[in-house]
């Protein structure tokens, strides 16, 4: 029910340069405005952002931590990446990742039972939860401090010696499976899925869509022996935050965690390249809608590509905000949609990808999509304005300080960075960069990263109550999403 | 650091003791931070100096929501809340006099338009389409003066996060957070657009909002739980969907936002809420200034009507191509009666966590759901809501077998008190709950500022513990035995349907 806009993830700053560029904006407000309760507003200057201090420890055995101190509440977070993921899986295991993820969990540890744990951590208002993802299987945890002792042999435990008990295996499959079967209840899942599947291919762990079948191909034997080919500690990062000392901290973990031996070599993992985009127009034809949701975009960039400052303040005009291009001129202007805008989704070791994205009823879908369509064309074409580009820059820059608004934050960051790499203040030097771009910059990389041409269109809706068929658009591609049923297993002895 | 001091000095054979105030102190010292002040116009100010990031998050409620609207104007608190949004006489327009020329015109054209859409028998077709070019013209002669989105730009530029505003049963809420040294931005903004807002675009807007609804449509459960509400309640207000009927947003006038607005939008009717890194001593001067000038207004009364005490069970079919949902709803008490953290320590036992019996029961040992819970209350909370279940049938299960595990548990809950243990951990993840909901500042605001309204007091945020700490495993068999009745609940089902996908 609401207006919308979410926190932009923003980079770094001096307080100085801050409190400067606020003076500038308030200025020109002054000048192009009547008289507003605003213009004659001045801002003290903004307090220095005081940055955590984050501590780094590498154990012998390879294993990482991050260790930052917050005493206000006595609460304790946790959060583990081991390294693989989807990425790690063998050929023709899919679904082990999930299973993993899953049952880790679920399937409680050598110690204790699964359902031991539930009931322990439930008492104790503590939480330890863990899931697969595309490059990695992931722990997060939160404790009470005073409940950390029991706690944190749980979470050791978790990583070095889950049980992956065959129940629970039988019933995470068997969630799963249900959670296949209601894959198509959700109409903007299905757009976002049936996209990711014409970006990355279909089989990419990126646009992993898991069938029955795979389920079916996944035993406990398998889990087991992903666990002991990917789980390492060299393969380990984990952060702690909150109510804690960390001497005291670093002695747990290297209690816990000490003994535990890297056994080989360390795998490596490599992100696959997106595939070649062709542009392509795409409709999944689903009844039981009141609009036609679309979704369009293709590949994109790193994160540490030089351009992506530019980029990221092309796209925040085209499509981010309240006063971008496309939610003034879908939304405000032409009110065809509640949701329209799109945006860069960099990512840290491959290409990601641009978006843009609506949702219209039926009788104004290729109205709605067109508009997105010209205003992609539009940035192309010619520079910005002055006044959008300080828009743009201005709010990027402005938000920089959110970026150390909690020492969770700042920790889940640079666990990120460090996972993928990137140096500690990555999110500083972006902002840096941020400040130069210029409108030449900003056309420069729409003409040469925007491709109108290879845009992946998917248009989920009502076909026969379009206003106009959407192959003026393109040749349609009709995409069939019925799930595979699986083949019928030939009765085998448990 | 203090909490250590305080650890020592009480020593070892207090231990105990010492380790549980040593909790609450964060608590407490927050608590001891917050300062209020009832401006002369009415309107009460929460102010909480925090240190950290040079960042502050601003609230403002107010005080009415979607309950509070009646026939023929359903969805007109969550309209008005979009056109707070649109600007004020000075800032969104290009030429206010030509601008307000343009909208008297604008709403001519509309008033014509609407009352031959709502001719009897049947409206002129003709006619009808003459009208509505007519209005189109006045549409875009209207926008001509508009600087379209100047407030979101103002706010975007100048650094706001978390830009938003939301609307429910019970409240409608505006939030966002800056850079702290630009707090008396927002102050002068929430000023200006609540004295002088201009309702422009309001009939594109609904447009805008006739699409949120279809959005909504296009949620098998958002299907579900409309049709559920209709039917759970036949005399409140709850009933209806806080987005409105579509019929209602096609008919709403511009008088009729501008009506709610002067109803309900006085400074007597708001409270203002900031958190974050500000000085007491620089922040109440500017606040003072810009909010006490908010019109004082008035405070509208509650709701007249009451739900009357339900008759028999009520069931929803709904017939859909989406996979089976189940929902049981009982009706229960306001969040100001004293039960109601009985109600959140029954929640918490039936679906606090992996081992709770809902989902012990449900999920991992009939194995009939993918998932299965319960909250305290759906929708609203100032008057009397509805405590609900639900469950997702797992593939190949049905909604009946869900049906009759959610009932068992139900018949046990009122049979047999709970075990010790159980309420001890509704009580450990009430703390940990409520650590969650202060951690960050804009969270502390929201929390704040409901509570201040839904319960008359926003000190009793931090008695929270105190009340569930109080709450016995009588207290939660007795709200189970008196809520949990065949006759208080309303059953709302999706089966799938063969048709269509």
């Amino acid at each position: 029910m609401t207006a919308r806009r979410n926190r932009r993830v923003a980079p770094g700053m001096l307080a100085l340069t801050l409190a400067f560029i606020g003076a500038l904006a308030v200025f020109e407000f002054a000048s192009a405005q009547s008289k507003t309760v605003i213009d004659q507003l001045r801002y003290p200057k903004l307090s220095d952002i005081p940055i955590p201090v984050v501590v780094r420890e590498t154990l012998p055995n390879g294993m990482k931590l991050l260790l930052v101190e917050d005493h206000e509440f006595p609460v304790v977070g946790l959060q583990a990446f081991v390294r693989g993921g989807m990425l790690a899986e063998p050929a023709g295991k899919s679904a082990v990742t999930e299973l993993v993820g899953d049952v880790l969990r679920s399937g409680g540890t050598q110690a204790m039972t699964g359902d031991a744990m539930d009931e322990r951590l439930d008492r104790l208002g503590a939480s330890l939860s863990s899931w697969g993802d595309t490059n990695s299987v992931r722990i997060n945890g939160r404790s009470l401090t005073e409940h950390l002792d029991a706690v944190l042999p749980l979470f050791a435990d978790m990583l070095r010696k889950p049980a992956f008990a065959e129940d629970k295996v039988a019933l995470a499959r068997r969630l799963l499976a249900s959670t296949v079967s209601r894959r198509n209840d959700n109409v903007q899942e299905i757009t976002q899925r049936e996209f990711l599947k014409l970006l990355y291919g279909k089989g990419s762990p990126y646009a992993r869509q898991l069938e029955y079948a795979d389920l079916d191909g996944v035993t406990r034997d398998d889990l087991v022996s992903y666990h002991a080919t990917t789980f390492r500690p060299d393969a380990t990062i984990i952060a702690v935050f909150g109510d804690f000392k960390t001497e005291d901290m670093k002695r747990r973990m290297a209690q816990l965690f000490g003994d535990w031996k890297p056994q080989g070599v360390l795998p490596t993992y490599r992100a696959p390249a997106l595939p070649a985009a062709k542009g392509s127009v795409n409709h999944v034809e689903k009844k039981d809608v009141e609009q036609t949701f679309l979704f369009l975009g293709h590949p994109g960039l790193r994160y540490d590509d030089p351009d992506y400052p530019a980029v990221r303040v092309m796209t925040d005009l085209l499509g981010g905000g309240f006063a971008s291009r496309i939610f003034k001129k879908v939304r405000t202007e032409m009110g065809l949609a509640y949701g329209a805008g799109g945006s860069i989704v960099p990512a840290y070791d491959h290409q990601g990808f641009f978006f843009f994205y609506t949702s219209t009823k039926p009788s104004t879908t290729t109205v709605a999509l067109r508009a997105i369509l010209d205003e992609v064309k539009r940035i192309r074409e010619a520079p910005v304005t002055d006044e959008e580009l300080n828009y743009a820059k201005s709010a990027y820059l402005n938000t920089y300080a959110f970026d150390f608004d909690s020492k969770e934050k700042v920790i889940r960051r640079l666990l990120t960075y460090d996972f993928y790499g990137y140096p500690p203040d990555f999110n500083t030097r972006l902002r840096n960069a941020v400040e130069h771009v210029t409108k030449e910059d900003v056309l420069r990389v729409a003409k040469k990263h925007l491709q109108p041409d290879l845009l992946s269109i998917v248009a989920v809706g009502i076909r026969e109550r379009f206003d106009k068929p959407l192959d003026t658009f393109g040749p349609v591609n009709v995409i069939d999403i019925t799930i595979p049923e699986p083949k019928p297993k030939a009765p085998s002895p448990k | 650091m203090r909490r250590q001091s305080i650890g020592v000095l009480i020593g070892i054979a207090g231990l105990f003791v010492a380790q549980t105030a040593a909790q609450e102190q964060g608590f407490r010292d927050l608590e001891r931070r917050i300062e209020e002040r009832t401006l002369p116009n009415g309107l009460k100010v929460i102010l909480v100096p925090r240190t950290g990031a040079p960042v502050v998050s601003m609230v403002t409620y107010a005080d009415v929501g979607s309950v509070d609207e009646e026939q023929n104007r359903t969805g007109l608190a969550h309209i008005f809340e979009h056109m707070a949004f649109k600007g004020t006489t000075t800032i969104g327009t290009t030429n206010a006099a030509a601008e307000a020329q343009a909208l008297k015109k604008e709403d001519e054209a509309f008033l014509a338009l609407r009352a031959e859409r709502l001719r009897r028998p049947k409206p002129d077709p003709a006619r009808l389409k003459q009208l509505e070019s007519a209005l189109e013209s006045a549409k875009q002669e209207a926008a001509r003066s508009v600087d379209v989105g100047r407030l979101g730009q103002i706010l975007e530029q100048e650094g706001a996060a978390d830009l938003n505003a939301f609307t429910s049963f019970d409240q409608t809420v505006y939030v966002y957070s800056l850079p702290s040294n630009k707090l008396e931005l927002w102050a002068a903004l929430e000023y200006d657009r609540f004295t002088n807002p201009v309702l422009r675009e309001f009939y594109k807007e609904k447009d805008v909002i006739m699409e949120e609804r279809r959005m909504t449509e296009s949620q098998p459960t958002g299907r579900l739980l409309e049709d559920f509400l209709a039917v759970a309640y036949k005399g409140h207000m709850y009933r209806s969907y806080v987005i409105g009927h579509m019929s209602d947003l096609q008919g709403m006038r511009r008088s009729d936002a501008d009506a709610w607005f002067r109803k309900y939008y006085g400074a007597k009717n708001l409270t203002a809420v900031v958190v974050g890194d500000v000085k007491p001593a620089t922040a109440w001067p500017v606040l003072e200034k810009w909010l006490g000038r908010i019109p004082p207004g008035e405070k509208p009364g509650p709701v007249v009507t009451e739900e009357p005490p339900q008759r028999a069970e009520k069931r929803v079919i709904m017939e859909d191509p989406s996979q089976p949902f189940l929902v049981v709803g009982y009706h229960r008490p306001a969040i100001t009666d004293p039960d109601a953290r009985a109600y959140e320590a029954l929640s918490g036992i039936l679906a606090g966590g992996p081992s709770s019996r809902l989902y012990r029961a449900l999920v991992k040992e009939k194995q009939v759901a993918l998932d299965a819970g319960a909250i305290p209350s759906l929708g609203g909370d100032k008057y009397p809501g509805l405590f609900l279940f639900y469950a997702m049938p797992n593939r190949g299960r049905t909604n009946a077998e869900c049906e009759a595990a959610v009932d068992a548990e139900i018949d046990r809950m009122m049979k047999a008190p709970v075990a010790p243990e159980e309420l001890a951990g509704v009580k450990a993840r009430a703390k940990m709950s409520l650590v969650s909901r202060l951690g960050d500042n804009l969270g502390l605001a929201q929390e704040l500022a409901t509570t201040e309204n839904l319960r008359g007091n926003w000190r009793l945020l931090f008695r929270e513990l105190d009340e569930i700490d109080r709450v016995t495993a009588a207290d939660v068999q007795r709200v189970a035995q008196k809520t949990f009745l065949k006759s208080n609940r309303t059953v709302g089902l999706i089966e799938t349907s063969r048709a269509g996908k």
